[in-house]
């Protein structure tokens, strides 16, 4: 469970990147996170992840304030950052391993936990080759391993889908789904309408560091009333801003 | 043709420099530059006095003379030892060097370019060692005006040989890349080679020539004065007795002679290059990747603790990255052991101890203490493995923030990894110091001690200066580590202890009990306590940078 409450984030140029945003996004549920470029996606998940601290306002994962007690708010976290060139020179199996020690998952287990990975995304042939010989993809792909690894409760994942071949795309968004149907919490975001059309359960339009619609696709229609695309009321959203 | 060797220089140059330019840099450049000058003046005068110092006692055997060679030694082999990691960084390893081979020019054309972009680097590097040498050479001996005239060609065309005897033996070595399947491990040994086959040679060239003389009968030619040390440290590399006497005796015919040398070499260096050097990079270019990995012979899933294996993870990357591994790992080791080495073959083990009994003994214990803690200062100084520690993380710095490990854990993990390299290869030049200079071990014990000291110090100032401001903007690890103002700012805070040390030496105290007390028990207390406050900072440090 992940809960924002009135988060502001100023950039040193006076830009409000983000503006007094509140979402909750519960448990059980894969949530999207969709906007134009520059609305305010990547700073809010910065935000979320500890990697920047919010001007105003808190933010809490599972209960731990981020701010307050990063530690223990990062444990519970997975995320995928938008850019897949971790460790270059670490091999696969090292960087899983790297990753599995800080989030403490124990011997027991663990070569199960990577194998099975492994096979998941077809990258068993490669686990011992240096991630800088990896394809765009395959880094993709080690680097979801890398959260996954570890099971957190809470996945956050910046543009996950951008460069998965079709096949490591419909692996990710099943295990999506299975992980959420397990009673945890996912959160992505995107721009691409389709993929959040057909994946998940509740969305937020953001744009210009504002909220400006939180809900399933159905209610967005109603809200709107129109029945159009999700596409079309995408832009409609956004373009009255 | 040449004019395509003058515009790659001007494009390498700018791509180098002009990134470094923005508004903030109008005014830190002038700063920094007002910096290396204030913080180099002392070190000039302490390594002056120590150059005149050093005359003395030779002239004492009537061979005051060789102290210009074996400072041009000392320079030519660090010019050498430079030339090599410079060369492969900058002939292979660049970013734009891909750019350049698409476009319609001649292997020897862009090897050339970079040839001189390395050299205006070896310049820069050359001017630590001979300005002391030539004004210390100058206060000592008092030469006449022709010296100073003579001494700017010679600065000018001393570096050129080593530089291509390095670069030949980096293109000759890196033609083989291509059958290489690891690349990375592969250059990494093509630079020890490199530096191997250098010394080797000149080693073998050496006993050959030095054989003919043997024990005592030198030692005695040397306290005679009948022996030439200049000459004879000069066969070490060819030119240098030719400069010496050109300088000394300001001998226009001998000047004319090293230049000559130096032309000779350059143009076997333009032919060499010429035909390998594009079998080098583009066998570099050819990434091989083996894919068989073994499920059920697989090891290596046991869990270790945050610390170790963050620790694990930065020595692999400095380890396996050739750039970080050359720059931050083998000049710790490497340098002082081949600055030292040289001296010792090319004067012969009888001379050297003749020398040596001479400094020992004008050198109490104290002064060795202090001096090996200013060596240390000075070596650890000149590495930047903590100073670019936050800077390596470049792009991906934002992992820092969201891995569940604290940033103190990370702090300490990143001190350690420098504290690893470094004390290792201070372990080695103590090793080399106590055998060359016949040290007792309760002392060594204690120059150990100083060391460590030393070392510590700038480790700690090196990751305050980089996780003030670290430069997080590259495209390539060369800038990460060569072009990085936090190495260079690292460098000059050393050299302003160094020369504190060396003021306390010269005008406090020389006695074994007070330096003793400074430089283990003080400074080990000045340690703990900027070790505690970096440990505070930390966090709000890596916190801002956004």
């Amino acid at each position: 469970m992940i809960n924002i409450n009135s988060v502001t984030k100023t950039y040193g140029s006076g830009i409000k990147a983000v503006d007094g945003i509140s979402l909750e996004i519960r448990k059980g549920e894969i949530f999207g996170f969709l906007g134009p470029n520059g609305a305010g996606k990547t700073t809010t998940i910065k935000m979320m992840t500890g990697i920047l601290p919010p001007d105003e306002g808190s933010i809490l994962i599972n209960g731990h304030d981020i701010s307050k007690d990063p530690i223990g708010a990062k444990m519970e976290i997975g995320f995928v950052s938008d850019d897949p060139n971790v460790f270059e020179r670490l091999k696969g199996l090292e960087y899983l391993n790297f990753m599995a020690d800080l989030y403490k998952v124990p011997t027991e287990g663990r070569k199960e936990r990577i194998l099975e990975l492994a096979d998941e995304f077809e990258m068993t042939n490669a686990l011992n080759d240096k991630i800088q010989s990896y394809s765009h993809g395959m880094k993709q792909k080690i680097v979801v391993m890398g959260v996954l690894i570890h099971d957190p409760d809470v996945w956050i994942l910046d543009e996950p889908l951008s460069g998965l071949d079709p096949k490591s795309s419909y692996t990710l968004k099943k295990i999506m789904r299975d992980h959420a149907d397990k009673g945890n919490t996912v959160m992505f975001s995107t721009h691409v309408l389709e993929v959040a059309e057909k994946v998940c359960d509740r969305i937020a339009v953001i744009n210009k560091g504002k909220i400006l619609f939180v809900g399933t696709l159905d209610e967005m229609k109603s809200t709107l009333a129109k029945d159009t695309s999700l596409e079309g009321m995408f832009l409609e959203l956004t373009d009255d801003e | 043709m040449m004019s395509n060797v003058f515009k790659l220089i001007k494009v390498g140059l700018l791509t180098t420099f002009r990134g470094q330019v923005g508004k903030k840099r109008k005014i830190q450049k002038p700063l920094i530059g007002v910096l290396i000058l204030i913080a180099f003046l002392p070190l000039v005068f302490s390594m002056s006095e120590v150059i005149r110092f050093m005359y003395g006692q030779l002239e004492l055997f009537g061979q005051g003379d060789s102290i210009l060679a074996i400072g041009m030694l000392i320079a030519s082999m660090v010019v050498f030892i430079f030339g090599i990691f410079y060369t492969i960084g900058s002939y292979y390893m660049a970013s734009d060097i891909p750019t350049y081979l698409q476009l319609p020019l001649r292997p020897w054309e862009i090897s050339t370019s970079r040839f001189f972009m390395v050299l205006l680097y070896e310049y820069l590097t050359m001017l630590i060692f001979l300005a002391p040498l030539l004004i210390g050479y100058g206060m000592a001996a008092g030469p006449g005006i022709g010296f100073y005239v003579t001494a700017v060609p010679v600065f000018l065309f001393l570096p050129i040989l080593p530089l291509t005897v390095a670069s030949i033996i980096v293109i000759c070595l890196m033609s083989f890349a291509k059958r290489a399947i690891n690349k990375d491990r592969f250059t990494m040994i093509a630079s020890l080679l490199g530096l191997l086959i250098g010394i080797g040679f000149n080693f073998g060239f050496q006993t050959l020539i030095g054989s003919m003389e043997q024990g005592e009968a030198l030692q005695e030619m040397l306290m005679t004065g009948q022996l030439d040390l200049a000459q004879k440290i000069a066969r070490y590399f060819p030119g240098i007795a030719n400069a010496t006497k050109a300088l000394a005796d300001t001998n226009v015919l001998q000047l004319l002679i090293f230049i000559a040398v130096a032309a000779i070499a350059f143009v076997l260096f333009i032919l060499v290059a010429n035909a390998l050097y594009f079998r080098g990079v583009l066998g570099l270019s050819q990434q091989v990747s083996r894919r068989d990995f073994n499920a059920e012979k697989a090891g290596g899933f046991v869990s270790r603790s945050p610390l170790g294996t963050y620790l694990s993870k930065e020595l692999k990357l400095i380890f396996r990255t050739p750039i970080f591994f050359m720059n931050l790992v083998l000049i710790d080791i490497l340098l002082p052991v081949f600055m030292l080495v040289p001296i010792f073959i090319s004067l012969g083990a009888d001379e050297f101890m003749a020398i040596k009994d001479q400094l020992m003994s004008s050198a109490p214990e104290g002064i060795l203490l202090t001096g090996s803690f200013i060596i240390f200062l000075f070596i650890s100084a000149m590495n930047g493995i903590t100073a670019t520690s936050i800077s390596r993380e470049g792009k991906q710095l934002y992992m820092m923030k969201y891995l569940p490990l604290s940033y103190r854990e990370q702090l300490n993990a990143k001190m350690l990894s420098g504290m690893v390299v470094s004390l290792t290869g201070m372990s080695l030049m103590i090793i080399l110091l106590t055998v060359l200079l016949e040290l007792s071990l309760p002392l060594v014990f204690l120059m150990l001690l100083a060391g460590v000291n030393a070392v510590t110090m700038t480790r700690i100032t090196g990751m305050f200066i980089d996780a003030s401001k670290p430069k997080l903007k590259w495209d390539n690890e060369v800038k990460a580590v060569k072009q990085n103002t936090n190495l260079v700012l690292n460098m000059l805070a050393g050299i302003a202890m160094a020369a504190v040390a060396v003021i306390f030496l010269i005008f406090v105290s020389t006695s074994l009990l007070v330096n003793g007390l400074v430089f283990i028990l003080g400074m080990a207390v000045i340690n703990f306590l900027l070790y505690k406050l970096l440990q505070k900072k930390f966090p709000g440090m890596i916190e801002r940078i956004e």
